[in-house]
């Protein structure tokens, strides 16, 4: 049975999931409608009756007041910056008579999440042009094409009769969810905004947004009657009439836009960490019990977690909500939280307020500083930990070193554990075959673990960002330079014709023939015509030429006003799904033995696995790796500035756990890190792996001559030496000389090799 | 502007280990840091004094690597009541890197509860951490410095017992707590005290930060 409807923000967009052809296709029978929402559609010519849910109101997102007409229409640009149209966020909620009071609490709060979720502020006034469909992934340039060769597409609603699934979803959809779920793919495929350059993130992610920020504000948000009669509403004891009142300016810096809000919000980036260190291997159940709990916080406060890694959470709250309530769970089993947390004006807050704050004071950008100050801006580092004790009596426990430690003994060895760390032993043996079957065999493992770099991820979506804005200017600017010359050449043209008429003036005046006069008289005037058409011509340039200027100036704006967390999310979503893809393709390429011989040991968790090492084995791993890596983040960066990474740590079976984790900890990753214990460490970057499999895995090279460069290099320290032996082999051995000629190391390369190869260490 | 005056030490040590408490196993990993009970031992053990102390392994001056890399040492501790040799164990230690090189540390103390050892301290030689009897640890005080360094808000990285922060001149804003052993005066026994780990958000000297940081308090 169907529940009373609700207002559900997922769905203010739904009209951008129809295909343009259907909007033509009314457009020709009279009765279509502007942008993506259906505010001023003919629902009579359509035959459909107007939705009357809640969640109807949504369309009303982007209204504006035409002060001519004085009526509310669906706004139009370019009448809004001609001062034609008033934008809603400017007028008093008093005064929003097109909708009823209690609906108009949600459309103000809608507007406000549509807002904060956006990948661009809307600050920036005007459009680019349309791309040609579907969402352009700054990680994967090529992500909708091949989705369209798979049969995907964008666009749910194809037809006219189409339209009544969309309107009766309006009516009678029941969550934010439901609508998710149902419409998946079409969202996933759609930007939030077909225009250049905010073609950047997926609609999915923007309506999955939008829902979570509007019901944070919903449960702190509600209408006051004040004194005089008059309405307002209040969030976090500030009482505001206009959205514009709530969330202040858009800008940061500069001399306009910048007022201060009266709302508030935070944006709050923990990092889940623990001072454990894995003893035995059922201590690795904190991974899964880390994981188990990150869901469970996630689930249950659903709309305050924008997103959830193993080891990350980011939250939109509201500037009361307690955070350290929020990660109890947490705390109490011993994780400590490093927290970065930005309180902002609706306005301005976005997942990069606080390094752009904290680069303005470190490099005392008073400008920004000024503004950032007067509009309250503030971040904070904190660390949550569980309450400790002042002291602890001997002895503390072993694997925590948080808790007075029990004394436990088995197998003669005697450990002091604490109750938690006890109960997280007690959840099981996580793969019982390492400590037993393979530890009688004594074998080599190799643990290997993926890790998402949120701090290296905000670096590389900033630049991509900048990247892909910077090549639309470039586009824009050869377009602009060609109208100029265009209108060089045109007036060069009237000068031409305006001298042509002048000498002919001149000729005119000194005739005498009436007859020859008039013919004349005709010649001057028809180039008289070609002079206006000329200069109507150039006029129209000029336009165009200001209008490329205005666009070109918008996109540079753009750049500073990039918000990137929906990308981060989408990001983070590719991510999981890469990880989930990369085990089913390995399992896929592995034989029946080598699948007893490699495990992933914490089920739902696919960022760790490990195996018996054989260079067959690594060699999979690393070239699946490679595969899914370049399905899902062809475009990324893939050096030692790339937010994903491989780490593969050999060792005997012997070599503690935690000797390994610690490696996977360790700062300063690169694409793929390899430590094989007490033989080498080495990092690689994408191409570097990718040439270095092609040159000397593939092609078999002689690795007595790679040896003679190692020895070589270890011996004389000159890379002069290195390259003159290359170099004189260069014929015998091209590949070695095309890599060192590459810059890459021969111990690079040999290591590689051995690894690769089973060499003998 | 806020600044405190402390004592510097520079040392030079051999290959060192400082270890972690981790037990019940057969490889023992090593500190990168010199935790205040780690040199506070070291001064009551050699010059008989109890003083507050904090320090860390220096980054080489030319090329600002570490002056330090890791290797592996393997014994066997011999139980003298049963006469038998246990189980080896391979401990981790800090080597200096490349050759005849020394590790480089610098440990600070507390003016005035340094300044009146300052001449007894130059030219020391004394050992710290693990495995004294084979030879680790063997350090050498080559100067010793009297130091202003101003207060800065930043990330803390050194490990410094909580109740003698202050004396450094260092403000917790927001502490990463971990625990350090205090013995009592006797070296018999002691007791685990809280203390402030590196990544603490702190006020404290620019010379005890990783990084300055401009974070609201």
């Amino acid at each position: 049975m169907m529940s009373s409807p609700k207002f559900i923000p997922e769905l203010h967009d739904i009209g951008k999931l129809v295909d343009e052809k259907v909007k033509d296709e009314l457009r020709n029978r009279g009765s279509s409608w502007r942008g993506h929402v259906f505010v001023d559609i003919d629902f009579q010519k359509l035959g459909i009756s107007q939705p009357t849910s809640p969640s109807w109101w949504a369309q009303y997102h982007h209204i504006c007041y035409d002060n001519n007409n004085k009526t509310w229409t669906d706004c139009d640009r370019d009448k809004l910056k001609k001062k034609l149209h008033t934008s809603i966020v400017e007028i008093d909620f008093n005064c929003w008579d097109f909708i009823p009071q209690n609906f108009g609490l949600n459309l103000f709060l809608l507007i406000l999440a549509d807002h904060l979720a956006s990948s661009v502020s809307r600050a920036v006034g005007g459009r680019g042009p349309s791309a040609p469909e579907g969402i352009w992934k700054l990680w994967n340039q090529n992500y909708h094409n091949s989705q369209k060769k798979k049969g995907k597409i964008w666009a749910a609603f194809k037809t006219i009769n189409d339209l009544k699934n969309l309107f009766y979803e309006i009516e009678n959809c029941q969550s934010g969810e439901e609508f998710l779920s149902k419409y998946r793919e079409n969202l996933l495929l759609t930007p939030e905004d077909k225009s250049v350059p905010r073609n950047v993130t997926s609609l999915y992610t923007h309506a999955e947004l939008v829902g979570k920020i509007y019901r944070v504000l919903e449960k702190n948000a509600k209408l006051i009657t004040e004194p005089n009669g008059a309405i307002a509403i209040e969030y976090n004891g500030e009482k505001v009439k206009t959205i514009k009142e709530a969330e202040g300016g858009r800008r940061t810096t500069g001399n306009t836009d910048i007022d201060k809000g009266k709302w508030q919000a935070r944006l709050v980036k923990c990092w889940i960490k623990f001072p454990h260190s894995f003893v035995r291997l059922q201590d690795i159940n904190l991974l899964r019990k880390r994981e188990e709990l990150v869901n469970c916080i996630a689930s249950y406060y659903k709309d305050e977690v924008i997103f959830a890694t193993s080891d990350f959470i980011i939250l939109f709250l509201s500037p009361n909500q307690d955070l350290k309530e929020i990660l109890k769970p947490l705390l109490d089993w011993g994780f400590y939280i490093e927290v970065e947390e930005t309180l902002a004006d609706l306005g301005i807050l976005n997942s990069i307020l606080d390094r752009k704050t904290l680069r303005a004071r470190k490099l005392n950008d008073q400008p920004r500083l000024n503004v950032l100050n007067s509009r309250g801006t503030k971040v904070y580092r904190k660390y949550l930990m569980s309450e400790t004790s002042d002291e602890i009596q001997p002895h503390i426990c072993d694997i925590c070193q948080q808790r007075r430690g029990v004394e436990r003994i088995k197998e003669t060895i005697r450990e002091w554990i604490c109750e938690k760390c006890q109960e997280i032993r007690d959840m099981g043996e996580p793969f019982r075959e390492y400590a037993t079957v393979w530890e009688e065999e004594g074998v080599k493992v190799c643990w290997f673990k993926f890790s998402l770099d949120q701090k290296k991820l905000e670096d590389w979506l900033q630049n991509a960002f900048g990247e892909y804005v910077d090549e639309i200017i470039r586009k824009k600017k050869n377009e602009l330079k060609n109208i100029e010359e265009e209108i060089n050449r045109r007036i060069s043209i009237k000068t031409n014709k305006e001298n042509e008429r002048k000498e002919l003036i001149e000729e005119v005046r000194k005739l005498s023939d009436k007859e020859k006069k008039k013919t004349m008289g005709q010649k001057i005037k028809k180039i008289s015509d070609e002079i206006k058409g000329i200069e109507s011509d150039i006029g129209k340039l000029e336009n165009e030429k200001n209008n490329l200027r205005n666009e070109i100036n918008e996109l540079e704006l753009s750049k500073d006003k990039f918000r990137p967390l929906a990308l981060q999310v989408d990001f983070n979503k590719d991510y999981k799904e890469m990880l989930k893809e990369f085990w089913k393709k390995l399992s896929e390429k592995l034989s029946d033995e080598e699948k007893n011989n490699i495990e992933s040991p914490i089920k739902e968790y696919y960022e760790l696995g490990v195996f018996k090492y054989s260079p067959q084995l690594i060699q999979k791993v690393i070239e699946t790796f490679l595969d899914v890596f370049e399905e899902y983040f062809p475009d990324c960066i893939s050096d030692n500035s790339s937010p994903i990474n491989l780490s593969l740590s050999i060792a005997n079976i012997k070599y503690p756990i935690r000797e390994h984790w610690r490696f996977f900890e360790e700062n300063s990753k690169n694409f793929l890190n390899v430590r094989y214990h007490k033989v080498f460490d080495e990092k690689y970057t994408k191409n570097e792996l990718k040439i270095i499999i092609e040159k000397v895995i593939n092609l078999e090279t002689s690795s007595s001559f790679l040896h003679k460069l190692v020895q070589l290099e270890e011996r004389l320290q000159s890379e002069i030496h290195i390259a003159v032996e290359i170099f004189n082999n260069r014929k015998k051995y091209p590949e070695i000389y095309e890599l060192f000629s590459r810059g890459i190391k021969p111990s690079k390369f040999l290591n590689l090799y051995k690894l690769l190869k089973g060499e003998e260490q | 502007m806020n600044r405190i005056k402390l004592l510097e030490l520079h040392l030079e040590i051999g290959s060192v280990i400082i270890g972690e408490r981790f037990k019940g196993g057969t490889f023992r990993p090593c500190q990168t840091t010199i935790p205040s009970s780690t040199i506070e031992g070291a001064l009551r053990h050699y010059f008989g004094v109890e003083v507050p102390a904090v320090g860390y392994f220096a980054k080489d001056e030319k090329n600002k690597g570490n002056t330090y890399e890791f290797d592996e040492f393997t014994y066997s501790v011999r139980d003298k009541f049963l006469n038998v040799s246990r189980m080896p164990i391979t401990t981790v230690y800090l080597r200096p890197r490349g050759k005849n090189g020394k590790i480089e540390a610098k440990v600070y103390i507390p003016y005035d509860k340094g300044v009146s050892l300052k001449d007894e301290l130059i030219g020391a030689e004394f050992q710290i951490g693990a495995l004294k009897s084979k030879g680790f640890g063997k350090s050498k005080i080559i100067g010793v410095n009297e130091i202003e360094s101003e207060i800065k808000q930043g990330i803390l990285k050194v490990k410094v017992f909580e109740g003698e922060a202050g004396e450094f001149g260092i403000e917790p804003i927001s502490s990463v707590y971990g625990y350090l052993f205090k013995p009592d005066k006797f070296s018999i026994g002691g007791i685990y005290k809280r203390a402030l780990f590196p990544g603490s958000l702190v006020k404290a000297p620019e010379v005890l930060l990783k990084e300055v940081t401009y974070y609201d308090e």
